[in-house]
């Protein structure tokens, strides 16, 4: 199900989409007045039209950030067992510190506020309406309640004919549902988050959870004409791509987590004697989910890099994708598992096992809806429990999937597979506009949602219509295999081929004033490509770190200033605008000097970042 | 490029049974093939073509024609199966036609030798005239529009059936009550292929558990209602062609309530109106919306107009005709998919905002709705929280306002309202969720309250499950069920008590537990009988009136 009406429907990229699983459930019964039902499915009934046995669930709302604004909320119960038809009421419970073990005779009374109401008939899953603003004020109350941020309710019934008819319903709980992951309650919220400076990063693999590509980073006066390539680290041993955060390049090499500052610093070891950790990407509040073949695990980067979560993994088969809530998506083997946040450790929300041959998932901009693609369909299915959005199954079973790409404001999708571009806009049937023979590389998108791709020989910019606005042939490009290119905040793409040339094109699809493809000095099959905040390039061979520099002019001078934008200079940089823009996040770079001049300021919430010297 | 080829079409198999006699449908089940596999690769993105297979037949009273004329040729049916896009026929002089196209498989692959193209039709009425009517199928390829292109037909296959006895016969249908209603036991004979049958009292299909099948004889228990019935027997044979019986029996006695049979879809609503020129109702066509109908004559089947979509998302929200406009009030009356509190209004099928009561904090469904003084009544409700609400408000079109009015004596929904010579009352409603305690009081607007008529319903229906309440003259009606047992009563204003008229209100249901209960109700007074719409589950829904000059 969970694509009803009134269900929460994916938005614009501004709101984030939280699943919480509760972190205490139970059901008590008058009839036992001191028995406890701990680790039980929950039991509602009602007779003569009197509730009977009530249900108590409490969700931490600690993963939504105390100043996020709630803009809704949905509560989700999945039968256990038989059901009659029955409806169900939850009442707010303003005690939050009750225990699983409580009984008739200890439960903490309800208020009389009503969150949320049901019917259930013969569905398995119901929810509570997506419309229901006196359940979105509470969570906010709740929210900024202080030091402890939960809700609990209670849920009974008071629905049965006079005359003695029972209506009795069982529900999953937590520990019931542990075979069954997603069938267990929760509460689905969306938030919009407070305005924050942009992150210096580059969180994960393809960027971000949408898997864009694209850097949110726009750097002034690029892209050059040349690029200096140096080596930052080498005779080592890499065993993941790096994840960058606050400029700080975050990678493993052997079984250390380490730290790197490109700008001088030697690489520092955090963390050592760990598994060989392949993929990582940042979770929120400083914390580095990295996962090898058996382990899946959390570093808090922030406390100085303790592994304060471990949970086994069989299998890995994929990349990490880390939501901006928290939530974290693996495929092991064929099944693609959704952890989310539950309390400091993560726990499986749901899995699904979709064939063979499974992409990592790839979550629409908001994080209600998660894409993915397998050998025989292309799936979309609701975070929230794992349910089918719409699935499309493919002509043939596919040899070669990218990873999807979602988009933005246009709520389009991505799928490259073999050689055909599915384009899904609003509809559940694909676009697939007319391109070559080849296999398609991994895609990027830009800003406003419209998609690259590298076939062949040739370089495609499909609009979120599906249109082919324009294309181009790369001339030398050595791609008989699917690259993996990456693009800047400004839509330059940034290509390495086969043969370790770096190709650039702007958005219009012409490469940069007087560059040419850039033979690089670097050995060995180069991984993927990230883009750091600063505007350098770095990728890796097996034993090495390589950077490529913008060659960006001696002097630069900057007249005016703009959020999300690095200003750099080889030798001289000059601020000759005043103030910065309010709630901006900006980098100013020199190899020499940063000239300030006069009345230069920097309101509040601006976050600037200064570098001269290096 | 050249242009692409047609191969001749073959006949792979034919399932078909035609007869002559046009009371009766029969059907074309053929499985068209190719000589050689009919492919088309568009040269580019967007194909020149649509491949299509022309289907033609001639209309008339010769042996050769199929139908008699152009409306009977309109009601063959066509299967459509994937691949395959069938638009309505139309008819040039004697010939009737119709354009199938079909999509490629992804291969370019049309129809080949191996996979044949399945063309079922159904529902042909013959044209009684016995000989052998030709039907010609023309593959090509049309071109599309502004493609530059021109049509490229291929070969035509003519195919011919023979028009002959019909394939099955009903006969000897009998009625063990002979001139009686009630519940009975209706034996026939079926001669041919039967594979199953169907029975309609009154256009009216009559759900059968089950019937006892002997060779050719036929019997099944079922409740024949008062009132004349004109029983229609079909009999279905394995490519669902039919033969039909169609008997007459004159029963004497009048059910006050008569069950209608409308073809506009699912009944979801009655329309409240203030005015009696015509009966507006709401219908499901076809499980992707619903729209608005209007009646002018005597709100049975016939006179149905379709007037415009109902709004998404508000399709069974109280809707009510008030100074020539429509309006959805609302959320639901009982889906709980439908919680809404946004109004609406319409005069013209675009429907405009209008603000919502100031009360109206979050969605409802179950409010109350009612005409009143001049002006639309709203009153309580069940909140998409789980809140009861008892509060009452009523819009005034002139002043575009809401007026708060006297809370209601204590929170309700699913509570029902109805005026009667100027007064307002007030009749049930779930003092909790929908299906908890049921009030059974009723209350008149008195000034600033609500008072109570201390004229509770006798038993049995002191225990609420469901009810309507409506008025008709000067009467105030009640329409439910009981503890299980319907119950219709009928108050006046000198009259003490409910005056319980008759309880043959399950006469129109079909309902059998309180899983399969009604939800929504809508009453409307038309042309001297109470209209009844109760919302259930698909197929349980009832459309009836209920006329008290025939009441027992």
């Amino acid at each position: 199900m969970m694509n009803p009406s009134n269900s929460i429907q994916d938005t614009a990229s501004e709101i984030r989409t939280v699943t919480l699983l509760p972190e205490a459930d139970t059901y008590v019964d008058p009839a036992n007045p001191t028995q406890s039902f701990a680790g039980k499915c929950l039991v509602i009934s009602a007779e003569q039209n009197k509730p009977q046995k009530v249900a108590y669930v409490r969700f931490d709302l600690g993963p939504i950030p105390p100043t996020a604004t709630i803009t809704a909320c949905q509560f989700y119960f999945t039968v256990e067992g038989q059901v009659t038809k029955q409806v169900v009421k939850l009442l707010l419970v303003d005690n939050d510190t009750w225990l699983e073990q409580i009984t008739f005779t200890s439960a903490p009374k309800p208020t009389t506020t009503a969150i949320g109401t049901w019917q259930a008939k013969s569905k398995e899953r119901v929810t509570t309406s997506g419309t229901n603003p006196i359940l979105v004020d509470q969570v906010q109350k709740k929210l900024s309640a202080g030091a402890v941020r939960k809700i609990s309710i209670q849920a009974s019934s008071t629905f049965g004919q006079e005359g003695g008819a029972v209506s009795n319903s069982y529900w999953s709980s937590a520990q019931t549902s542990a075979t069954n992951y997603g069938s267990g309650p929760r509460l689905v919220i969306q938030y919009k988050p407070k305005k924050e400076p942009l992150a210096r990063d580059w969180s994960q693999s393809q960027a971000d959870a949408e898997h864009s590509g694209r850097s949110a980073w726009v750097f002034a006066n690029t892209p050059t004409a040349t690029y200096l390539a140096d080596s930052v680290l080498s005779g080592v041993q890499l065993t993941s791509p790096a994840v960058i955060q606050n400029e700080l390049l975050y990678l493993f090499i052997g079984t250390e987590l380490r730290v790197l500052d490109p700008n001088g610093e030697a690489a520092r070891t955090l963390v050592s004697g760990q598994p060989g950790f392949g993929t990582l990407a940042w979770g929120p509040n400083g914390l580095l989910y990295a996962a090898s073949k058996s382990e899946l695990a959390a570093f808090d980067i922030t406390g100085g890099g303790m592994k304060t979560i471990s949970m086994p993994l069989t299998n890995l088969s994929s990349q990490i994708t880390a939501g901006s809530d928290g939530s974290v998506y693996v495929v092991q083997g064929s099944t693609l598992f959704a952890y989310v946040r539950w309390g400091t450790k993560l726990k499986v929300s749901w899995s699904k096992d979709l064939g063979s041959q499974v992409s990592e998932a790839t979550l629409s901009a908001d994080g209600s809806v998660a894409y993915i693609a397998a050998a025989d369909k292309l799936h979309a299915r609701w975070t929230a429990d794992g349910s089918k959005k719409w699935s499309y199954a493919l002509p043939a079973q596919a040899k070669q999937l990218a990873t999807p790409v979602a988009g933005g404001a246009t709520n389009v999708v991505y799928f490259a597979v073999d050689n055909k571009l599915y384009v899904f806009k609003d509809s559940s049937y694909p676009i697939i506009p007319e391109l070559g023979a080849e296999p398609l590389s991994q895609p990027v998108i830009d800003r406003n949602d419209t998609l690259y791709v590298v076939q062949g020989t040739k370089l495609y910019k499909v609009g979120p219509d599906a249109t082919v606005q324009s294309s181009v042939i790369i001339p030398g490009i050595a791609a008989n295999k699917p690259v993996q290119p990456v693009m800047d905040g400004d839509g330059n793409l940034f290509i390495i081929d086969y043969a370790n040339k770096l190709f650039i094109y702007k958005s219009n699809l012409e490469p940069p004033a007087g560059f040419t493809p850039q033979v690089l000095p670097f050995g060995g099959s180069l991984g993927v490509l990230q883009v750091a905040p600063n505007g350098s390039l770095f990728c890796n061979s097996p034993t090495a770190l390589f950077r490529l520099t913008p060659g960006v002019g001696s002097t630069v001078e900057v007249s005016s200033y703009a959020d999300g934008t690095s200003y750099r200079a080889a030798a001289s940089l000059v601020l000759d605008a005043a103030a910065l823009p309010e709630n901006s996040s900006i980098i100013f770079q020199s190899g020499g000097t940063i000239t300030i001049e006069s009345e230069f300021s920097v309101p509040v919430g601006t976050e600037v970042v200064f570098r001269a010297g290096s | 490029m050249s242009d692409p080829t047609i191969p001749l079409l073959s006949l792979k198999n034919d399932h078909s049974a035609m007869g002559i006699k046009n009371d009766d449908t029969y059907g074309l089940h053929l499985e068209i093939a190719t000589t050689d596999d009919w492919i088309y690769t568009p040269a580019g993105r967007f194909p020149d073509y649509d491949c299509q297979i022309l289907i033609s037949i001639r209309i008339g009273s010769d042996p050769d024609d199929l139908c008699a004329s152009s409306p009977v040729a309109d009601n063959i049916l066509f299967t459509q199966y994937d691949r395959e896009s069938i638009p309505s026929g139309s008819c040039d002089a004697d010939v009737y036609s119709w354009d199938v196209t079909i999509a490629p498989e992804n291969d370019g692959t049309i129809i080949s030798k191996a996979n044949a193209l399945v063309i079922q039709m159904s529902k042909i009425k013959p044209n009684d005239a016995e000989g052998e009517a030709t039907i010609s199928l023309l593959p090509r390829l049309k071109a599309r529009p502004s493609m530059g292109k021109t049509d490229i037909n291929g070969t035509v296959m003519s195919y011919k059936v023979e028009k002959t006895t019909p394939p099955m016969v009903i006969k000897d249908v009998r009625w063990s009550l002979m001139d009686k209603s009630g519940p009975g036991t209706l034996t026939w004979t079926v001669t041919g292929d039967a594979q199953r049958c169907t029975i309609e009292a009154n256009g009216e299909q009559i759900k059968l558990d089950h019937y006892e099948r002997n060779d050719t004889t036929y019997k099944a228990d079922m409740i024949l209602q008062s009132g004349p019935q004109i029983v229609t027997i079909t009999a279905w044979d394995p490519n669902d062609n039919t033969a039909s019986n169609t008997t007459t029996m004159p029963f004497e006695s009048f059910n006050p309530y008569f069950n209608l049979r409308i073809s506009n879809g699912r009944p979801l609503s009655l329309v409240q109106s203030d005015q009696t020129a015509q009966l507006y109702a709401v219908f499901a066509s076809d499980g992707s919306g619903a729209e608005l109908w209007q009646n002018d004559q005597s709100g049975t089947q016939d006179n149905w107009k379709k007037k415009w979509a109902v709004l998404k998302g508000y399709e069974t929200s109280p809707c009510v005709y008030y100074k020539s406009n429509f309006y959805l009030l609302g959320g639901s009356s009982f889906d709980f998919e439908c919680f809404q509190n946004k109004f609406w209004k319409s005069s013209d099928g675009n429907w405009n905002t209008i603000a919502e009561p100031g009360g109206w904090k979050e969605p409802r469904i179950g409010q109350a709705v009612v005409l009143f003084n001049q002006s639309i009544w709203i009153a309580g409700g069940y909140g998409s929280s789980g809140k009861v609400y008892d509060d009452v408000y009523s819009y005034n079109q002139d002043q575009d306002q809401w007026t708060p009015r006297p809370t209601l004596p204590l929170p309700l929904c699913n509570a029902a309202l109805a005026v009667v010579n100027g007064s307002l009352y007030l009749f049930g409603g779930f003092r909790d969720m929908p299906g908890s305690s049921a009030s059974t009081k009723l209350y008149c607007l008195s000034g600033e309250y609500w008072v109570d008529q201390n004229k509770t319903p006798p038993p049995p229906a002191t225990v609420a499950d469901y009810w309507a309440l409506g008025s008709l003259g000067d009467d105030l009606l009640l329409l439910g069920s009981f503890n299980g047992t319907s119950f219709t009563g009928k108050l006046k204003r000198d009259l003490l008590y409910w005056q319980s008229t008759t309880a043959r209100l399950s006469d129109l249901l079909n309902f059998v537990s309180d899983d399969q209960s009604p939800f929504g109700f809508s009453t409307f007074a038309y042309q001297k009988r109470l209209f009844l719409i109760m919302t259930a589950a698909e197929g349980r829904s009832v459309f009836g009136y209920y006329d008290p000059s025939t009441a027992r």
